[in-house]
Formats: structure tokens, C-alpha cells, sequence
């Protein structure tokens, strides 16, 4: 393959701070038929104290369906019929959902909601949590996909965080439409009963020199766009400039100072690179 | 070594401000506008504590004062930890209409929520003991019209009887967010209460599917039942009523 992929999950400085979990979890898969990054983030309010398994299913699921699904060979064939395409991408996306609420059925009927955890909970979700209702929102989470083969790419997005394409010219390109029911501090997430319709996905054959997914504790550090991209421009450049090991020990070593200076939320960064 | 990340990577955080909106007439003379200086420089240390714990959001204060018409006493919001009260006295009118105005004119990304692509909406707190004396009704339609406003967290503090509280419910857009004090200790109670629950709840991530009718409730919802837990177990109970 032409690409590798790379994926970062730090704690935030604030969750540090409140000995709170990450609630952040990420995967990068190098196969040979393709290479993969996810990046989910966990919804952060007392009432989704679950989040930070709810990310670890999320990556689980998405792993767990590219395998199963034989999307990698369809989508090959028919790259060019977009109708095949969205329906492929729908159907994948339906099958995470689907494998998301197993596993978090699953992690309910072996560990029951204790009192600790529904003490903290606001009364109105407490109720419901109480009789067995709506538990999947206390697993709540986004999801960022990016997979890319030597003939396409598509990348799936529920959620706030942000999917980044750089072009052979240093072009940045917000890809997936922005979902514009993620204002100020509300997100759409993948507990959503309605989840299927807030998926969005973008699928080319044009092969980009990067791709970049990231939780919003990520684009939360900067002022703008622009700014989100100078920080992968750099990026960029000390992947170019360093050994691959050196460029991960200096990123690794500069997400939690970010997160201080920034968001102070967990950060998380899959990255796809031309080789 | 430095990192290459340090020199060029220009960082910032995403911020949510608690607004102060601070009825100033001189009917609020005496003990109120004491009580309430008081009250609200005891509980900056507190809110600047959740801005620096908190995993998702700087909190960032801004006041404004309406007496014979509205001032900004922030010019801009000020981040908590850096924040101290400069003690407000009271005199005038009740120029609520004014406050309105200048309120709506501020909260606009070319103004006040110029900071950061994502951030939160604000919470505003409105505290006041009379009626208004300027033609209001146009400048809160107005106010209610602007997107950050509606999103916002809202709740209002009536100070004594004399209070309308009919206007500060149009204000809130929910009477049960309108709470009554009728003397200093509960007015202290109420200040500390509301500016740290509409921090902790305003500053914090949450989901919500908007097409999903059992979706998680709204801040506002969130913040209204916060409200009436306290209430009712009695956090706010009056032994002698003096205003």
C-alpha cells in the first residue's frame, strides 16, 4: 500500500485534573487490502458515564465490520456508480450501529447499572436508566472513519470532530459535511435512535497526500480553520523532516500540552499518510 | 530539544461565558446591591475552579449593569481566574429595554463569541427588583431572536416582591426559571447556586439528537431541574421575609 496509518489518543489535562476517564478511544489498521483509522470520542455529561466504553465499542465495531462486510472488493468494483457507492457506505454504517448496540447490550446484561454510577446521573435519565431504558446513551460517543486502498478512499463521520483531506498541492479540504446539529456544545452521536440518518460519508477516487480525523478535543484548540490546519501542516512536516519514530515521540510528546493549552479535553488523531 | 509543534502551532480554548446582568436602579440601594456584590465576588474563586477542572470549556464572565441605561462594566469577557468584582452601586432608573439591546448587540461572533469555532453557548443570569421603565417589549423580541440567546442557558433572580416577575419570566422564557429572594441569605444562596450550576451545566459536551424526541434533555431543561431539586429540598427556604 501507498499509505500508512498512525492513531493518537491522550488524556485531556482536564480529565487529568478531575480523575475522570478518557473517554476517548482510536485504531489504525495497516492491512494489506486497505488501511484504516477511527477516532471516537465520548460524550462527556454525567449522564453518559459509560462514554469511555462506549468509544473503545465504537472502535471495536467498526474493526469488526470491515472484516465481516466484504466492502473493500464491491466498493473496488464499483467505484464509479455512486448510487452502489452510498448504498455500500449506508449499509456498512448501518452494520457499526448494529454492532455498537450489541456490544453495548452485552456489557449492560454483565454489568448492570450500579446505584454509584446512577447517583450522578440527572433525575429525568436516572428514571429511565433505573428501568432499563435508553441505556445505550450512557455508552454515548462520535465516530470518525477514515479507510483508504490504492483506488479510492471514503471516510464516515457521526458527530462533532472533524475530517481533514490535504491534496498533492497542500490543499485542505473539509470533505464531510459539517452536521449542523452539532452547535455549541450539543453533538448527534451513534446512542442517537435516529443514528443512521446523522451519518454522513464521503467517498473518492481522487487519492489525497493525507487524511486526518480527529475528536473535537482537537479542533476545540484552535481559533479557526486555518489554524486546525497549520497544526497538520506541521504535522506534515515532521513526518517529512524526522524519522517516523522521532515524528511520533514529538507528537506524542506535544497532544497533552495542546489539550493543556487548548480544549483540556481528550484529544484523539488518526492519521493516513502517503508514503 | 524543542518541539516542532511549539513555536508554530498557535493554540486556544473554547470558552463559555457567564453573563451578570445586574439591575442597578435605586430601588436596589441598601442592602440588595450589597448582598449581591458580596455574594457574587464570594463565588468567582468557585466558578474559576470549574473553568480550570473542567474538561471542555474556559469559563469567561461579562457584566452588565442597567440603572437609567445599560454599561457594560466588562468591556469584554474576562477569563474567570483572572476575574475580581468591582463592587456596583445603585442608583436611576430600571432600564431593562437598554440591557436587552445592549445584550443582543454583544452576543454575535463579531462581539463577544468572537473566540473559538465551538464554542458554547452562554449562561445568563439576570437579577433585578423592580419593574422596567423604558419601552422593553421591541428589544427582548429582538433578543429572542438571536440564536445565542435562545441556545443560552437562562435564569433570572427576582430580589423582593416588588420585582415583575412576569418580565423576567419573558425574559427566561420559562417561569420556572425565575426564582424569588426575599432576603440576604437566601439571595447569597441563590447567586452561588445558579452561577455554579449554570457553569457546571453550561461548560460541559453533551449529546443530542434532534430529530430524536426522547433525546437527553436541553441544558436549559437540565439547568431547570437542578433548579427545582434545590427548591423543593428546601435550599432556598425563607425564615423571615425583609424585602
Amino acid at each position: 500500500m501507498k499509505y500508512k496509518a498512525y492513531n493518537f489518543t491522550v488524556m485531556g489535562a482536564s480529565h487529568k485534573k478531575a480523575r475522570r476517564p478518557c473517554q476517548d478511544a482510536s485504531l489504525s489498521l495497516n492491512k494489506e487490502e486497505y488501511i484504516l483509522t477511527a477516532v471516537c470520542d465520548g460524550h462527556g455529561g454525567e449522564d453518559y458515564f459509560r462514554s469511555d466504553k462506549g468509544s473503545e465499542f465504537a472502535v471495536k465495531a467498526v474493526k469488526k465490520c470491515m472484516n465481516d462486510e466484504n466492502i473493500i472488493p464491491m466498493l473496488t468494483y464499483y467505484a464509479n456508480d455512486e448510487i452502489k457507492v452510498n448504498e455500500m457506505l449506508l449499509q456498512l454504517e448501518k452494520s457499526i450501529i448494529s454492532e455498537w448496540n450489541d456490544l453495548v447490550e452485552s456489557d449492560y446484561a454483565d454489568n448492570p447499572f450500579t446505584d454509584e454510577e446512577l447517583e450522578q446521573v440527572n433525575p429525568r435519565m436516572r428514571f429511565r436508566y433505573a428501568i432499563g431504558e435508553k441505556i445505550e446513551c450512557a455508552y454515548g460517543t462520535t465516530m470518525l472513519v477514515n479507510v483508504i486502498t490504492d483506488d479510492f478512499w471514503f471516510g464516515i463521520h457521526i458527530g462533532d470532530g472533524e475530517c481533514v483531506s490535504v491534496d498533492a498541492e497542500n490543499n485542505f479540504e473539509h470533505p464531510i459535511p459539517h452536521d449542523d446539529n452539532c452547535v455549541f456544545n450539543y453533538t448527534t452521536s451513534i446512542c442517537d435512535r435516529t443514528a443512521i440518518y446523522n451519518m454522513r460519508h464521503h467517498f473518492s477516487t481522487k487519492l489525497p497526500k493525507a487524511l486526518f480525523i480527529a475528536s473535537d478535543g482537537v479542533d476545540n484548540c484552535f481559533e479557526n480553520h486555518d489554524k486546525l490546519h497549520d497544526f497538520y501542516s506541521t504535522v506534515l512536516k515532521s513526518f517529512d523532516s524526522y524519522s517516523e519514530m522521532e515524528a511520533i515521540i514529538e507528537l506524542l510528546d506535544y497532544l497533552p500540552k495542546m489539550s493543556q493549552k487548548g480544549s483540556g479535553d481528550d484529544i484523539s488523531l488518526g492519521i493516513i499518510l502517503g508514503k | 530539544m524543542a518541539n516542532i509543534y511549539d513555536d508554530v502551532v498557535e493554540v486556544a480554548r473554547r470558552t463559555m461565558v457567564l453573563f451578570f446582568v445586574v439591575d442597578t436602579s435605586g430601588s436596589m440601594e441598601g442592602s440588595k446591591i450589597g448582598t449581591l456584590n458580596q455574594a457574587i465576588e464570594d463565588v468567582i474563586p468557585e466558578i474559576s475552579e470549574i473553568s480550570q477542572s473542567n474538561a471542555d470549556a474556559q469559563i469567561k464572565i461579562a457584566v452588565l449593569a442597567f440603572s437609567n441605561s445599560a454599561k457594560w462594566i466588562t468591556p469584554k469577557p474576562v477569563p474567570a481566574e483572572d476575574f475580581s468584582w468591582d463592587y456596583l452601586n445603585a442608583s436611576g432608573l430600571t432600564a431593562f429595554g437598554d440591557a436587552c439591546s445592549c445584550l443582543n448587540e454583544k452576543l454575535s461572533r463579531n462581539a463577544f463569541m468572537s473566540e473559538i469555532t465551538g464554542s458554547f453557548a452562554p449562561a445568563i443570569f439576570l437579577l433585578s427588583d423592580g419593574e422596567p421603565t423604558d419601552e422593553y417589549i421591541d428589544c427582548l423580541d429582538d433578543l429572542w431572536k438571536n440564536n445565542w440567546f435562545r441556545k443560552a442557558i437562562k435564569v433570572a433572580v427576582a430580589i423582593g416582591e416588588d420585582a415583575n416577575k412576569e418580565v423576567l419570566a419573558d425574559f427566561t422564557g420559562d417561569p420556572d426559571a425565575v426564582l424569588t429572594a426575599h432576603n440576604p441569605e437566601v439571595l447569597r444562596k441563590m447567586i452561588r447556586f445558579l452561577s455554579v450550576t449554570s457553569s457546571q451545566i453550561g461548560s460541559k459536551s453533551s449529546s443530542v439528537g434532534k430529530a430524536n424526541p426522547d433525546a437527553a434533555p436541553s441544558k436549559q431543561d437540565d439547568f431547570i431541574e437542578q433548579v427545582q431539586i434545590a427548591s423543593n429540598s428546601g435550599d432556598f427556604a425563607e425564615d423571615e421575609v425583609l424585602w
